[in-house]
């Protein structure tokens, strides 16, 4: 198979045990560069579980995790902050500093995870990143002035800033209305089109777009529709 | 030329100078704005710091003369002196210095006339005016023994406090249990100060703990971005270290500048007092002990802070 991809996301037979409760169960699921897929299910299905396994929060039960050539499954080897460097999150409440403006926010991200980079580089890619996002004449604007959806595309932008591999969305348009967030997934699919392999988690079926990624639901800890089959050897 | 100095001016850095600028930045520079934007927070921290460090700078002072006194006793406690009648004979005199000499247990022996125990005496602080008020010169003429041992010094002292020649009242300057009593004294206040202190550097060191928590809690949202966006966790914790350095370097100062400014005085004191209170303390030492204070003060603020963060990721 020359030529392959190879996975931003592999997931096999991935068990996630919380307290008691068995909240992942024998999840496999390959996600590819680029690739864009909705996770749906209702609250308590395990799409926040899911997300934190891939974003290192969690750890397994039992089963494999490559997530952008790291191995998840064994733990004392991984290295969190790098695997966070390439793993971006956004979560519905957005998670933005109060205190700092659109832009500082972006380069406070930008910052605190690459000490290399050259202080004007970061402000020129958080200038970039907040313009991709459509935000560019709210830079100087506090998270306390700008809308649910602002926020939300702030928080995306703060992400996209830090060049992550891998995007994971926790219920991103949870907050926001209709037109925002369609807004909001719309530049979510962008991004995946742009080469970033991009997984969003949603209790709301009418978000997944049309013939855009895949599309797999949970239900009460298993793949309903796994979008690949179990790997053989 | 204006295009050099441009060049220059606008130089591409290197990316050993663009990391050390972010770490002054996000490390060195966020901690200090953080400290002096939550200083309020921190007052009780820095006050206890400061008790500690004038209580540790003021019991270094007091053991430093202690300890003084302690060697200087030690050393004077081999020297037996033997005072001399002011009517003792020259053949007296030297009779005496040669049994002392014949004797095993002594190293060496030398004349002290009435002018050099004048000469010694004069120069212990307070004793010139006394002496000068007395008019004469009251002091005997005597032998310096220099015993090979110090426990032979009270056999020594019996065995010649007889022989012809030597003043009645005062035979020697042997004082029995004199050494052994300020022994005694010594290690009881050092047990005692040295526990005030551990408990002081506990107490100072849960406030700071305390207090760096308390910011690490008011910043939890600033912590929460850096951990989602894979910052390393020395990043993390390097502002509250240095947060922690800042309190604990600031409280040293103010109980270390308090407890040389009580030092200093006390020298002033001594300087018209009869006796030298504070033997072995000089200014240059109030000025090392006042670093050495600030220096701890910054290390135990940085480990009480390295505790307070230590669950970051809680």
């Amino acid at each position: 198979m020359v030529g392959e991809l190879a996975p931003a996301i592999d997931l096999w037979s991935a068990s996630c045990v919380r307290g008691r409760v068995n909240v992942l169960r024998e999840i496999s699921l390959k996600i590819l560069p680029g690739e864009l897929v909705f996770i749906t299910g209702v609250s308590g299905a395990g799409k926040s579980t899911l997300l934190g396994l891939i974003h290192g929060d969690l750890e397994l039960a039992s089963g494999e995790a490559y997530v952008g050539g790291h191995v998840l499954h064994e733990r004392r080897q991984l290295d969190l902050p790098r695997l966070r460097r390439e793993v971006g999150i956004v979560y519905q409440d957005y998670r933005l500093l109060p205190r700092l403006t659109a832009l500082e926010n972006v380069v406070f991200a930008v910052r605190a995870c690459e000490l290399r980079l050259d202080p004007l580089e970061a402000l020129r890619r958080a200038r970039a990143h907040l313009d991709t996002v459509g935000l560019a004449g709210r830079c100087s604007h506090y998270p306390s002035e700008l809308s649910g959806g602002e926020q939300q595309r702030v928080a995306i932008a703060r992400t996209l800033a830090t060049r992550p591999r891998v995007l994971l969305a926790d219920e991103p348009t949870g907050n926001l209305d209709q037109a925002n967030s369609s807004h909001v997934t719309d530049l979510l699919a962008q991004i995946a089109r742009a080469g970033t392999a991009v997984l969003i988690a949603t209790h709301d079926p009418k978000l997944v777009l049309d013939g855009a990624g895949q599309h797999v639901q949970l239900e009460k800890g298993t793949l309903e529709r796994p979008a690949v089959a179990a790997r053989t050897g | 030329m204006n295009n050099q100095v441009l060049r220059a001016r606008f130089a591409r850095r290197g990316p050993a100078a663009i990391v050390a600028r972010n770490l002054l930045d996000l490390v060195v520079a966020a901690g200090y704005r953080n400290w002096s934007r939550n200083l309020a927070g921190t007052i009780p921290a820095i006050a206890s710091i400061a008790l500690l460090a004038l209580l540790a700078g003021l019991g270094a002072v007091i053991a430093l003369a202690l300890a003084t006194v302690t060697a200087a006793q030690a050393d004077q406690a081999t020297t037996l002196q033997i005072y001399l009648r002011d009517d003792a004979t020259q053949l007296e005199v030297t009779s005496l210095e040669e049994a002392l000499r014949r004797d095993a247990r002594v190293h060496s022996v030398s004349y002290v006339s009435k002018a050099d125990a004048l000469f010694r005496a004069e120069r212990r602080p307070g004793m010139s005016q006394l002496l000068q008020a007395s008019g004469s010169n009251p002091l005997p003429a005597g032998l310096d023994v220099r015993v090979q041992s110090l426990d032979d010094v009270p056999q020594v002292a019996a065995s010649f406090s007889s022989a012809a020649g030597i003043d009645r009242d005062h035979p020697t300057s042997f004082q029995a249990d004199t050494y052994g009593r300020l022994q005694v004294l010594v290690r009881t206040a050092a047990i005692a100060g040295g526990g005030l202190l551990l408990l002081l550097l506990a107490i100072a060191g849960a406030v700071t703990a305390g207090s760096i928590r308390s910011t690490l809690l008011a910043r939890r949202a600033e912590v929460e971005v850096m951990w989602l966006v894979g910052s390393p966790p020395w990043m993390i914790r390097g502002p509250f270290l240095m947060e922690g350095a800042l309190t604990g370097g600031a409280g040293a100062a103010v109980g270390g500048l308090m407890a040389t400014a009580l030092a200093l005085a006390a020298l002033h004191a001594q300087a018209t007092a009869v006796s030298a209170f504070l033997p072995g303390v000089t200014d240059a030492v109030l000025g090392t002990l006042l670093f050495g204070l600030v220096g701890a003060g910054v290390g135990l603020g940085s480990m009480s802070a390295l505790v307070g963060v230590r669950d970051l990721r809680r």
